[in-house]
């Protein structure tokens, strides 16, 4: 138990200090380290949790919460949660402070145009590692699909969404 | 609490003029209510427009530090504006308040699903509910790439960084040192990029 908290601790500040770009560009590495080499979900767990992340409110990172809490119940959701939110708001606390330094210089406009794509890559690659397991037919390819459309034309708010591919999968799957 | 700070003070209004519990209370509420992504624009709506706690200008610079350093932008944006608005304790309390709702409802669910995930009930709506959450995920990445992205060597790029990625396993770390080096050499300085539109027009993110 105390092993595996001091693993979540360990693999998760690590990937919060480069996290660059956020959110879904994490997933492949995360997916990557908590199912192949520490194995504290399996895919299908991982895909569930992922999806159950964005039913709660707040940043999307929350569901590494519930890959800890599978790996180390209560303990390990905290200890995950910590561990991927300390150490890059420390880093942003500290680059707040030094910013005014940095502001203007040519290397500021080179870093973000210069990460830009490689993240979008990276959500690419995200995006894949959730759908290559959670689209397994024709019905979730079609949720998924009408989902994303949805999403590019309207402003519905996307846990509603999350919320009603359940409910459609359930109605036409049962 | 907060001794004067060393980031120059001149264009804040007077630091601690907003106290712990309307901060504490201001973050719950966003924490409880943010869905989804574009969540900078509402962290923006609440704080600059309603409360008026910070200027446009003010919260745009803490939108490209945020973008800049790694972490969920509104995060990082949440430790921006509490470091502003009550210097480290606030950033402390913004950032707790603002994840305590997410983190109770995600333990919940999870405790729920480590349960009863493998009822034939629950697996069918979490099919949905997993596809449902890929086509948010690529409606989030063609959102954001339709922002970012410019010119062919840019979709090289990450084309490149996604096969890396996706089909060859690549480490993030890997990725980022070999493939995020290079994008930043081909922007550097000096090889006059025609435009700048992070710095000229900082609007386009919110």
């Amino acid at each position: 138990m105390l092993t595996t908290l001091i693993e979540l601790a360990g693999v998760f500040a690590m990937i919060s200090l480069i996290s660059v770009g956020g959110g879904n560009a994490t997933l492949p590495e995360i997916k990557r380290l908590t199912i192949g080499h520490y194995h504290w979900v399996t895919s299908q767990q991982f895909v569930s949790v992922y999806a159950l992340g964005q039913l709660a409110p707040g940043p999307s990172s929350l569901y590494v919460a519930a890959i800890g809490y599978g790996a180390a119940g209560v303990p390990g959701a905290l200890v995950a949660e910590a561990a991927i939110l300390l150490p890059s708001s420390i880093l942003m606390f500290v680059m707040a402070k030094l910013w005014r330094r940095f502001v203007g210089s040519p290397w500021q406009a080179a870093v973000k145009k210069g990460l830009a794509p490689v993240t979008i890559g990276l959500m690419l690659a995200g995006t894949y590692s959730i759908a290559s397991v959670a689209v397994t037919n024709v019905v979730t390819a079609a949720i998924g699909a009408v989902v994303c459309l949805l999403l590019l034309r309207t402003r519905i708010n996307p846990a509603l969404l999350v919320i009603s591919g359940g409910g459609v999968s359930w109605l036409l799957l049962h | 609490m907060e001794p004067s700070s060393p980031s120059g003070r001149k264009l804040e209004p007077e630091p601690g003029r907003i106290g712990l519990p309307a901060i504490a209370r201001t973050f719950g509420l966003l924490g409880l209510t943010a869905f989804g992504s574009g969540l900078s624009a509402y962290v923006r709506q609440v704080i600059v427009r309603s409360r008026g706690w910070l200027s446009d200008p003010e919260f745009i610079e803490g939108l490209e530090i945020s973008q800049i350093v790694p972490g969920p932008n509104v995060l990082n944006l949440t430790t921006f504006i509490g470091d502003r608005l009550r210097g480290a304790t606030g950033a402390a309390v913004a950032i707790a308040f603002f994840i305590a709702p997410g983190l109770v409802a995600i333990i919940v669910l999870a405790a729920l699903y480590f349960e009863n995930g493998s009822l034939p009930n629950v697996v069918t709506v979490l099919k949905g509910i997993g596809a449902a959450a890929a086509g948010l995920s690529l409606a989030n990445t063609l959102q954001i790439g339709k922002k970012e992205m410019a010119g062919v060597a840019d979709f090289v790029l990450a084309a490149v960084t996604f096969v890396a990625v996706a089909v060859f396993h690549v480490s993030l770390l890997i990725a980022l040192l070999v493939l995020g080096a290079a994008g930043i050499w081909l922007n550097r300085p000096g090889r006059a990029a025609p435009h700048h539109p992070a710095l000229t027009s900082p609007e386009r993110d919110i």
